[in-house]
């Protein structure tokens, strides 16, 4: 094994490999800026450049560059309240809120510390238990699935704290526009109106572009102004702070890396989910959960963490069986079976020096995006200081580009402009977006595990398989626990 | 008669969303129809709810719906919260306008993209608004236009290829 993991850093030695990583780790991180591009089409494009190049050569630039999408998403997130990827949603709720403080660069010093974190936890925990999880995962299936969208539509009610009842209305919302779409289990449109266009239902990217992005920037048209005060970024905190604030949540590292891995090795979830449930355990695990939405940097360090340890955990069905945990992974096996190696249970005994040599390469390109990201970051703060007025056309303008080149239909630019007027509004009267957006993620997976599920186990099953049972009664506690702890706040508070 | 309030105005205008995705389920096979039929008549119960502590205010303090999650500050926070964005009628009107104002610059941005596609459409847009609103010299205008025109015709025309949209009019045109 020894062996292997040397042979497998020898494969990165050399300058042309390291090089290659930098550059695939530089064009990552602006299509995970860019909204509406993202890792996958990332990996798509540049797949055709890679022929002809030895593997280590190939992978240390399309795994070097699919590492560094998330903290490129997670930085307009931050700056613009513009998710670059689905996977940065959660980094919304409390990274514009920082930039808003005058706290932009240090709210980026919090997202790359955690995400290079979670990143090399991905990496380790792919490292250690690619020989020893096949069980683990094979006991996931339907059932267990759908609990865990459960587990994550569970959120909304804690998301929605002082007004429970329009969270509820706004998740309610959400699910609805979830179902839009082709019916997974019948095969009927719903809601589709003849509109074949509808039949794959609201796209995730516009819909998230226009709720925060464009709501956000007509905001900011009418209240006037800039995104931070000047004076308050001059007085404001910098990316140290932000490497140092990360480290001294070092337990939410650890919490939101380990949902990030665990989502990640279950093919079907995806990066959104993880990064969602993150947020969700930030929220209940919190010390300051009033500050929750308002600039709370807990409400990074576990979405950011989670979301990129996600990758590695990807990485072990898609090298263990040939099942790809993601997206990004069923691009990365084409490119395993075009070089000539095939993924599955041969991986770890055949090939486990170039396994050893995706692990340093997720760790190595998560180091280098950070690298870049962090010593732009007092940079990019200066962008949040500009006034409206000059921001807003620029932001604009790429929110139609985002909205578009998704999936390439003109159509999906109305969705993001009637989620903008619904964005808005919804701000306007204090309905929660946040959980608008979780239940339209969650939706359709809830809908169809339920029903696969249901015909599978029969209506019980949730009490007839084991992990299933356990995931309820996390949820169950979940939700209870903050009030219990309230209650119990309360009932000191008025012995005291 | 006594004005109806916006927020109320909003929620019932969800009603009417919620009603309709009832509505159109109810032709919904069996299988089909009974996830969204139950989550909508879910939704309906706690938008009537919410119609009735907006409309009668003396309710929302009998019926105490405010679930006290994390203590009461987050409630202080809240209230610290309206009373800033409490602003005086006037103000309110100059709201209405810019939220008129920049609606005009989207839509118009969509109606160019639509008819003239991105590579034309956005740097009118870009430069128009800088012009008119941005409140910059003319030189400048150009200058951030082109620079921002050449980045997106690179990135995504020669880079990636990704077959920006065209807009009927030049898709008429070049045909």
């Amino acid at each position: 094994m020894f062996d292997a993991v040397l042979t497998g850093l020898a494969y990165l030695l050399s300058i042309k490999v390291i090089l290659l990583m930098i550059l695939g780790s530089f064009i990552g991180m602006i299509f995970g800026f860019l909204p509406g591009l993202g890792g996958t089409i990332a990996l798509a494009i540049f797949i055709p450049f890679t022929f002809g190049m030895p593997i280590n050569m190939s992978f240390a630039f399309l795994l070097g560059m699919h590492s560094s999408v998330m903290f490129g998403g997670s930085i307009s997130a931050i700056l613009f309240n513009v998710p670059g990827t689905s996977q940065n949603i959660a980094t919304c709720f409390d990274g514009y809120p920082m930039s808003q403080k005058g706290e932009a660069a240090k709210a980026i010093g919090i997202a790359g510390t955690s995400s290079l974190l979670g990143g090399l936890f991905g990496a380790l925990v792919l490292a250690v238990s690619l020989p020893i999880i096949r069980p683990f995962i094979m006991a996931f299936g339907p059932a267990e699935f759908f609990m865990l969208t459960v587990f994550g539509l569970s959120m909304i009610a804690l998301l929605t704290a002082g007004t429970i009842i329009k969270g509820l209305i706004a998740g309610g919302l959400g699910l609805l526009t979830s179902f839009i779409g082709l019916d997974y289990i019948t095969g009927s449109p719903r809601y589709t109106f003849g509109n074949l266009g509808l039949w794959e239902g609201i796209n995730f990217i516009p819909a998230v572009i226009g709720l925060f992005a464009i709501a956000q920037m007509i905001d900011l048209y009418i209240q006037g102004g800039s995104i931070a005060q000047r004076d308050i970024v001059k007085t404001g905190s910098s990316v140290l702070d932000g490497i140092k604030e990360t480290f001294f949540r070092w337990s939410m590292v650890l919490r939101g890396s380990a949902i990030g891995s665990f989502i990640g090795m279950i093919p079907g979830l995806g990066g959104t989910v993880a990064n969602i449930l993150a947020y969700g355990h930030a929220m209940q695990t919190t010390k300051e959960p009033e500050e929750m939405g308002k600039g709370n940097p807990d409400g990074i360090v576990g979405p950011e963490a989670a979301n990129n340890a996600k990758e590695g955990g990807a990485l072990i069905p898609t090298l263990a069986f040939g099942i790809p945990g993601s997206e990004g992974m069923a691009i990365l096996l084409g490119a395993f079976v075009m070089i000539g190696v095939v993924p599955g249970p041969e991986m770890v005994t055949k090939h486990a020096d170039i396994v050893y040599m995706l692990v340093f390469i997720v760790a190595i390109g998560n180091i280098i995006a950070t690298g870049i990201g962090l010593l732009s970051a007092n940079q990019l703060q200066k962008l949040t200081v500009l006034p409206g007025k000059q921001l807003i056309p620029i932001i604009l303008a790429i929110c139609m580009l985002g909205s578009f080149v998704a999936r390439g239909r003109f159509s999906d630019v109305l969705v993001a402009l009637i989620f903008a007027i619904l964005g808005y509004y919804m701000k306007k009267f204090g309905y929660s977006k946040a959980a608008f957006i979780i239940a339209l993620v969650l939706g359709t997976l809830f809908e169809r595990y339920y029903h696969v599920a249901n015909r599978l186990y029969g209506s019980w099953f949730f009490l007839k398989r084991p992990i299933a049972l356990f995931l309820l009664i996390l949820v169950i506690i979940s939700i209870t626990l903050p009030f219990v702890k309230s209650k119990k706040r309360n009932s000191w508070g008025n012995i005291s | 008669m006594k004005k109806i309030r916006p927020p109320v105005i909003f929620i019932s205008i969800i009603l009417l969303i919620v009603l309709a995705f009832i509505y159109f389920a109810l032709d919904l096979p069996s299988r089909s129809k009974a996830v969204p039929l139950l989550v909508g008549a879910i939704t309906i119960g706690l938008i009537v709810l919410q119609i009735l502590l907006e409309t009668v205010p003396t309710l929302s303090k009998r019926l105490n719906v405010k679930v006290d999650l994390f203590s009461e500050k987050i409630e202080n926070a809240k209230k610290k919260q309206e009373k800033e964005q409490k602003r005086p009628i006037d103000q309110n009107e100059d709201q209405v306008k810019r939220f008129l104002d920049i609606w005009i610059w989207i839509t118009v941005l969509a109606i160019g993209v639509f008819l003239i596609g991105y590579l034309v459409a956005l740097p009118i847009f870009i430069f128009l608004f800088y012009l008119i609103r941005g409140d910059c010299k003319w030189p400048i205008a150009l200058g951030i236009t082109f620079i921002f025109w050449v980045a997106i015709y690179f990135t995504f025309e020669v880079v990636l290829h990704a077959g920006l949209y065209k807009g009927i009019i030049t898709t008429f045109i070049t045909n």
